[in-house]
Order: structure tokens, then sequence, then C-alpha cells
């Protein structure tokens, strides 16, 4: 008798661990998204708290992934297990709209007349829309920007950010000096990054493209090579950087860390540098423009999965996410700008000198969107390291990166998407 | 010459001695670093010159772990199934390995063969079908799927087989004189005398499980179903490492499998030993 | 004895089924669950793989079309793949013959007379059983620029490179670390072995005036030759799975230097998500290994002689 006990025990935690402790309660409204910020997951919280508050009888249950975001969230609409609300990019809209996993929130906007849809920034809201519908809702945006830093600029005798390619290399390389003398260079006029993002804008205002209106690879042409032989040349002319060169973890991580005087990056990075590199100084100007001026913007929303178990209640949090009211609450975390005309009005972001350049940049720039699939972007980052980690020549490279996504169909061959803040491993 | 010869031999036991000593350096300085980093205040941890100790001690990382992240959800998690795991393996392995070792039965040798051959097949192999199993039954990112899969082990069901094989017959056979039944005899007399092998089979699936990487990343997707492991690599903000907490987070999921190691080295190694010789 | 016959063959028993029918039964019921289990996540996965490696298997679409061989026939073309695959193969020819050399080293060394053996034993076994996680974290802060390596280098007037950051060193880099954190545990395995040679064999070679070197060559490397059996075996299969120091550090780059067989399968099933063709590349993996095996079975045989 005494002996069969533990048996009796042992099997009985073995089936509670396989057959107990059930599902996530149902009672609950999921919510994801990936985290910018301490800051931005502390006001996360708080805009939980106020929905609540608001709302009796609609708990939250706040779920963040904190890594390899579309890897995990695209798992969990894959196998039905996602949140009721989403945080999305709308770069993945026409990927996941292929997929069919968004639930169109068309019907919701007819019904509700309080929540008015146009006094969003058309663009942003456009940026989630597919086939005539809509399939997310826009909360901020950021456009890419040039941050510099003044005293290094006071240093080197320039009074102004460069306003052409010409002005940004012989800026960038007045501002590459020995500033300790003991002989090697330790502060460099301009940290790259190799993703794509980062190199596009110089494409664009190259008059390339990465694809053309057909969605075919356009990154074989000479403008494109031409953008990237640029800002490769000012690598190997030893004014520009990659981040790791200088032990950085990233491009604004170099410049926080005063090893270079210019970096490239989007409004998240104000907060960045405040939270993590206080004492360096910086402002933010328009990029320097080629033939044209472009820049690329980065617009985050909310979307509700088609599986959801009741699109009612996420349809409550989503609106009150991206509504009047909770844009008020993001417009403090400083990692994007408000997707609503009405409240960018009224937080007077075109008097804030550091804000007011990305809103400026918005004009010229176009929404970071493609379609085309997560093998074809992986393959893009690894010829756009081979350019600027190895000095691989540019067109061959460029050439080869061609030849290899269009073999086999590649291209388009499975449904098409791609990705953005989703990298394997802790940034080094 | 006779004293020649100590004195060689005294000579070669120190360069021996010597070699150890760096190479025990190479093998635990690594370990004492990230315990010194996990120490010190948040900041920056590449500061040159890198000192072993800190100039300031604080114990903020461990606290933050508790407070900032689900760290103890994921000790919870990391805990229960690796717990649930080694009953059910110390259970089916024994079982199992003891129908291969007392019982014959037709099939018998080709059956055993057959799962030998199994420890050939790395985990890529299979791990795209019995994800997709999993998802079909509707399984992916629960406790079931955790833990079903590794419910049996090849390795468990040999040592087992091997251990009983070295065991004496009259005990069992005195015990079915008596009136038990083959399963009585099992559990009331082979598995007690077997608590050796239990024990190093119990506490090498402890450990394997507990460090168990690839598979709780596929099969779990929110972050109240991670274990330690898997949460400890998804934890990071975008833009910034908090390596001292990170160091922090990695001392603790070390230092459990450390302590078991410590007490009870004799089983590990004795459970190396078993399953490496005679494979 | 006679109360014994009767027992087995009175009431309540089966009488009439032979004892070698239950004797099977039995075994039947032993077994069962652990067949259960092993059908449903190892014998069945590993036939339905090559079932999914013939189709066009995405976890998006509920419906799933028969390719044939085209999987296998993308495999040839793909680039990556091929990248993959000589990753692979420098890493299993880097990794198993050191980690190999290294663990019997230590385990010579351990296995002299000299003070605090087990203290040695413990510290190199460490590593082995600690999470990859674990050390991927800690590695990632050493070979980091401004990292511990780096400035160890930097005191003999080396600058070191970033290291996982770099086409060049990231491979080698992953591969150091997995010597050194495997070593310890085939050193242990070396130890049982070098134990379980009789002390008489030594003894009476020295009787006979055998050298050292002699006495190593022909007494421990045969004896030994079980070990080193298991512990290339066990090497080579470890080394064809590494993946979480991959993607814990370096995410299969830079310029896909980094990516090994796993890899590529873990990527294209949850990171492309098409099933079928990472199935195809499962299979090519499982093939690989499975002709390796049996050729380091002709090289290194396990009896000793």
């Amino acid at each position: 008798m005494s002996r069969i006990m533990p048996l009796r025990a042992t099997l009985v935690f073995i089936a509670a661990f396989l057959f107990g402790c059930g599902r996530p309660d149902s009672d609950s409204i999921r919510l994801t998204g990936w985290i910018a910020s301490p800051i931005e997951e502390n006001l996360t919280r708080t805009f939980i708290d106020t929905f609540e508050q608001r709302h009796p009888g609609l708990p939250v249950r706040y779920e963040p992934i904190t890594a390899n975001y579309m890897d995990k969230l695209l798992l969990m609409l894959a196998t039905g297990t996602a949140p009721d609300v989403v945080m999305i990019e709308a770069f993945w809209i026409p990927l996941l709209v292929e997929y069919d996993v968004l639930l169109p929130l068309d019907g919701f906007l007819v019904r509700d007349p309080g929540f008015f849809p146009d006094d969003f920034e058309p663009m942003l809201l456009d940026a989630f829309r597919s086939n005539g519908a809509l399939y997310g809702l826009p909360k901020d945006y950021s456009t890419l920007a040039l941050y510099f830093n003044p005293a290094m600029f006071d240093e080197a005798g320039l009074a102004e950010p460069p306003r052409t390619w010409e002005e940004f290399a012989e800026y960038a390389r007045r501002l590459t000096r020995d500033t300790d003398g003991d002989g090697s260079v330790d502060q460099y006029g301009y940290s790259h990054a190799e993703d794509l993002e980062y190199s596009l804008p110089f494409v664009w205002q190259n008059r390339g493209e990465y694809l053309d209106a057909q969605g075919r690879a356009a990154f074989g042409e000479p403008a494109f090579a031409e953008a990237l032989g640029f800002l490769q040349r000012m690598k190997t002319d030893g004014i520009a950087v990659m981040p790791s060169d200088v032990g950085a973890a990233w491009n604004m991580d170099a410049f926080g860390r005063r090893r270079v005087a210019m970096a490239i990056s989007g409004l998240w990075a104000a907060n960045f540098l405040n939270e993590t590199h206080a004492g360096t100084p910086y402002r933010t100007a328009l990029l320097p423009a080629g033939k044209k001026a472009a820049s690329v913007a980065f617009v985050a929303g909310y979307a509700v999965p088609k599986r959801t178990r009741n699109p009612d209640r996420a349809w409550q949090l989503l609106r009150y996410l991206t509504g009047r009211e909770g844009g008020r609450i993001w417009v403090k975390s400083d990692v994007g700008l408000p997707a609503r005309r009405s409240i960018a009005l009224e937080s007077k972001i075109e008097r804030d000198p550091l804000k007011r350049v990305f809103l400026q940049s918005l004009d010229h720039a176009r929404i970071w969107q493609f379609r085309v699939n997560q093998r074809v972007l992986d393959e893009t980052q690894s010829a756009l390291q081979a350019i600027f980690l190895t000095g691989a020549a540019v067109q061959p490279t460029l050439d080869d990166l061609k030849r290899r996504v269009e073999r086999g169909g590649r291209f388009h061959a499975d449904v098409r998407g791609h990705e953005a803040q989703n990298r394997s491993g802790p940034p080094r | 010459m006779n004293r020649s010869r100590t004195i060689r031999n005294a000579i070669r036991r120190s360069a021996v001695l010597a070699l150890l000593l760096a190479a025990t350096g190479i093998f635990t300085l690594p370990f004492i670093w990230s315990l010194s980093i996990s120490f010190q205040p948040p900041g920056d941890v590449f500061s040159w010159p890198i000192e072993l100790i800190p100039d300031e001690f604080t114990l903020q990382n461990y606290r933050r772990l508790w407070t900032e992240i689900p760290f103890a959800r994921w000790l919870l998690n990391s805990g229960g199934v690796a717990l649930a795991v080694t009953l059910a393996n110390l259970f089916f392995d024994a079982l199992a390995g003891y129908a291969f070792a007392r019982l014959s039965f037709p099939g018998r040798n080709v059956l055993f063969a057959l799962l030998l051959a199994t420890l050939m097949v790395p985990a890529h192999v299979t791990l795209v079908p019995k994800f997709m199993l999993l998802n079909a039954l509707g399984l992916v990112n629960t406790y079931t799927a955790l833990v079903a899969p590794a419910m049996v082990q090849v390795v468990g069901i040999f040592l087992m087989k091997q251990f009983f094989e070295s065991i004496p017959r009259q005990l069992e056979e005195a015990a079915r004189i008596d009136g038990c039944n083959r399963f009585q005899v099992f559990w009331r007399v082979v598995l007690p005398a077997s608590r050796p092998a239990l024990a190093a089979l119990g506490i090498y699936t402890f450990q394997s499980n507990w460090n168990e990487f690839l598979w709780p990343l596929v099969v779990t997707t929110t972050s109240d179903r991670f274990t330690l492991p898997v949460g400890l690599a998804m934890f990071r903000y975008e833009f910034r490492v908090e390596w001292t907490m990170l160091m922090a987070g990695a001392v603790l999921i070390a230092f459990p499998t450390l302590l078991i190691f410590l007490v009870f080295q004799r089983l590990f190694i004795q459970g190396i030993a078993t399953s490496g010789l005679k494979g | 004895m006679s109360e014994a016959m009767r027992r087995k063959t009175g009431p309540g028993r089966p009488a009439d089924m032979p004892e070698r029918h239950r004797e099977a039964w039995a075994a039947f019921f032993f077994l069962s669950p652990g067949l259960v289990v092993l059908s449903l996540f190892v014998f069945g996965p590993l036939i339905f793989i090559f079932v999914v490696a013939f189709f066009d298997w995405n976890l998006f679409r509920p419906e799933q079309h028969f390719l044939g061989v085209a999987n296998f026939v993308e495999l040839t073309g793909d680039e990556l793949f091929f990248a993959a695959l000589r990753n692979t193969t420098v890493y299993v020819l880097g990794v198993v013959p050191a980690q190999t050399l290294l663990a019997l080293l230590l385990a010579l060394a351990v296995n002299q007379n000299i003070p605090a053996r087990g203290f040695f034993r413990a510290a190199f076994y460490i590593p082995a059983i600690t999470s990859s996680v674990v050390t991927s974290i800690i590695f990632l802060w050493i070979y980091s620029k401004p990292g511990l390596l780096n400035y160890v280098l930097s005191q003999f007037g080396i600058v070191g490179p970033d290291w996982i950051g770099s086409p060049k060193y990231a491979l080698g880099a992953i591969m150091a670390l997995n010597v050194w954190s495997t070593s310890g545990y085939f050193m242990v395995a070396f130890l049982a072995g070098l134990q379980s040679i009789p002390a008489s064999l030594y003894e009476a070679a020295r009787i006979d005036g055998a050298s050292p070197w002699a006495r190593f060559r022909h007494i421990t490397v045969p004896g030994l030759k079980p070990t080193l059996f298991f512990v290339v075996t066990l090497g080579i299969i470890g080394s064809f799975q590494v993946f979480d120091q991959i993607y814990m550090m370096s995410a299969g780059g830079p310029v896909n230097a980094t990516t090994t067989l796993s890899y590529f399968i873990y990527n294209s099933a949850f990171r492309y998500f098409r099933f079928g063709y990472a199935a195809a590349a499962a299979v090519i993996l499982f093939a690989i290994i499975l002709f390796v095996t049996r050729v380091q079975r002709k090289i290194v045989r396990p009896e000793a002689p």
C-alpha cells in the first residue's frame, strides 16, 4: 500500500502537467507588442490601467514579446495562439493579408461614429489597407533623420548640418579626428548600419528602387549600386564606420559613445540617447539630399487576428489604443509621432526643435513596406553585410543577390513578407 | 637510478599540475567573471581595464530579475516541466528497460536495436513533424507540449536495462513465489534495489531537460509558457542590452545544475561511464 | 515448490494461457507507455518527415500540394543550403577532432597521480552541465569587440576583431566555444575508459621494460578504443546538431558565415514557414549523419583487439 502511494503521486503530478493547467483565461483581452524601451513598457501598463478603469468588465492581459517579435507573432498566428490585439508594423500588412490571418476592420469603423478615422494622417492609414480593406490602425510613426553632435561640429568649425551628399562626405572627413593625440583616429564622421532601411533613403534619393512597380527586383540597377557605393566609399576612406568597428551595439550606440559625429535614425533614438547616453549632446536635421530628398517612414499600429475569440472586445481595446484619448498617452512615450493629426496639432510638434524634423521628413518620405518574402530579405541583409562589413564590390554582390533570389522563383515562391525589428540573439 | 626517476617523476607531476591549473582557469574563469558582472551596478560592462572584482557591489540585478521580468514564472515552468519529465522518465524508462532485461517476447532484439538506432537521429530531423503533430492536436504553447515528447528517452531505457541485467534474479524469483505479479515484483522488489541507477538517470534527465532550449523555443509562443533558457534568450530591449541583468539571470539558471552536480558528482560520472562504455 | 506450481496454474490466472504468452503480454504492458511516446514523437515523425519532404507544406495554408522531388531539386540550386553544408563540414571537421583530443589530454592529465583530482575533474565538467544559453551569453560578452578576449590580447599588443561580428572569425569563435563546453563531458568518458584498463597490464609491461610511450601506444590506445568510438560518434551527432549558440550569438550571420544545416532547417521551417522545404533539408541531414557514422565505424572500430 505505502509503496503504491508514490506511484499514484507520480502519475498525478505528470498528468497534472499534461492535461491540467489549462489555456490562458478567456475573460481578458490579450494584447501583445514589442518593447522599444522601458519607458514605453511602463506607459503601456499605465495605458492598460486607464483602459480598465474606463471599461469595467474588460480586463486586459499584456503579453509583450521582447525579442524576435515577428518570428514569434507569425508562429502564434499560424498556430492560433495569438493574442486578441497585436502590435504590428505596417511593413507586414501585405504578408499577413496574404496569409489571411487578420480581421478586416471596416465593419467596426462604420458602426462606430465616434472613432474619427479621417483624423489619421492619410498616408499612414493607407499603409494598413490592402485590396480596399483595412487591416490595422496606425498608432505612431517615425521617419529617418540625421542626428549630429553639435559639440563636435563646433570643434570642426562646422555651423550647419550637411544638406547634400557632397557636404555629407566632406563634413564627415572634417569630423574624423584623433582627439587624444595618440596617433590613431578615435572619432569618425558617420556611423552606418548595414540594414536595408538605412541605405534605402540614399537609394531613393538617387532615384533608385529596391523593387520596381511590378514588384520585381530593381536592386541590380546602377542607381541602387551607386548609392551603396557612395556609402561604402565613406567607409573605405576611413570617415565612416560600422557600429561594431567601434565596439557599439548599433549605430546610435556608437553616436552615444561619442565615437561618431553623425548617424541616421528615427525618433526612438532620442529616447535611447536620453536614457543611456545622457551626457552626449545631439541635434536632428533633415537627411542630406541627393538628386532629390527622400526618407523612410516606419509606421506602427495595431491589428486583430482573424482567429480571435471575441472580435467585439478586441475592437474595444483597439479603438482605445488608436483613438484620440489613447493617442494622447502615446505622445508621452517619445518613440514615435502621433498618427492622428489632431493630436499632433495639440501637442505642438511643429514647434518642438527635435521632433519637427521627423514631421517635416514625412513630406518626402515613403512607407517602409515591400512585397517580398522573408527569405529574400535575409538574402538582401547578407549581401549588405558583405558590402559593408567585408568590403565586397558593390555591383557584383548585387548581381549575385539578384541571381540568387530569382533562381527557383524564390522571389515570389512562397508568400511575400518582410521584417524590420527582428533579429536573433542580443545585439552585440 | 631510483632517485633520478623520483626526481623526474616529481618534475613531470608538477608540469602536469601546472597545465591542469591553467586549464582550470580557462574552464572556470568565464563563469567566475559572469558572477562578478552580475553583482556590478547596471551600466557599461565594457570599460577597460576589465577587472574581476567590481568597484561597487550590488544585488540590484537580482532584484530586478524578479520585479521587471516574469523570472519567477519561468523558474516555475522550468522546474515543473523538468520535474514532470524526470518522474515520467524514471517510471517509463524503468518499465521498458525491465521488459528488455527480464522478459522474453517476440521481436525483442529487433525492437531494441531499433531503439538504439534512434540515438543517431538528431533533434532537427524530427523537429518539424513533431511540431506539426502538436499543432494539429491544438497543443502548441501548452505544458503538454513541453512534457509529452520528453517523457521517455531511449538513453534511459538503455541505462535501466543495463542496470537490471546486473542485479541477481533470485530476489525476483522469491517474490514471484510469494505470489506477486510481475508489476508488483518490478515495483516492490526491483525498483527499490535500483536506487543508484534511478538516481543517476533522474539527475541526468533533470539536468538535460532544465537546459533544453530548441524544443521550448519552437513550442512556446507566449511568455507565460517560457522556460528559463528561452525566457532569458528572449529578454532584451529593442535598443540596449542589460548585460548585468542578463548575467544575473545566467547565474541563476546555472546554479541549480551546478549545485546538483557538486552534490551528486559521483552519480553523474557513473551515468556517463555506464552509458559510455557499453554504447 | 509444488505449492508454487499450483499457484501458477491455479484459479484467478488464465490457466489455459501458456507461460510464454503471458510473459509476452507482460512485456507488452511494460513496454506500451514507452512505445506510445516514442512512436508519437520519434518513430512517427521520422517516417512523416519523408512524407512532408515531398509537399509544398506551409503552416499558413489550409491545403498542401504534392510536389514530388521539387523540394530536393530546389535544394540543389540553393546557395544558402550549400553555404550551410560547407559551414557544417568545417564545423564537424574542426570541432570533433579538437574536442576529442582535448578531452583525451585532460583525461590523461587528471588520471595521473596528482593531488585534487576530483577538483580538476569537476572544474572541466562544469561547462558541460551548464545551459547553452548561459554559455552563449557569457561568450557574447567575452567575444565582443571591447570584451574580455580582446582585453587579454591587448595586453600583448594585439588589437582583436569583433569576433562574432566578423564573417572571417565568427564560425571559428563558435567552434572554440563548443570545444570548450563539450570536452569536459568527453573527458569523463575517457577517464572511465582509462580506469577500465586493468592495472595488471601496465604492471606486466613495466616488468618487461616497456617505455612510457610504448605502454601508452600498446596498452592505453587499444584499451580506449571503445571509448574513442563512443566519443567520436556522439561528437559527430552533437556537432551536426549545433544550434543554440548560433541562434543566440550570430543568427547565422554575418554574411551567412555561421549558417549550419540545423540552423538552415530551423529557419526554413520557423522563419520562412516552408515546412516541406525544411523537411527535405532534414532528410538530407539524416542521410549525411547515417553515412558519416557508418564511415566512422569503419575507421574507428568499436571492439577492442
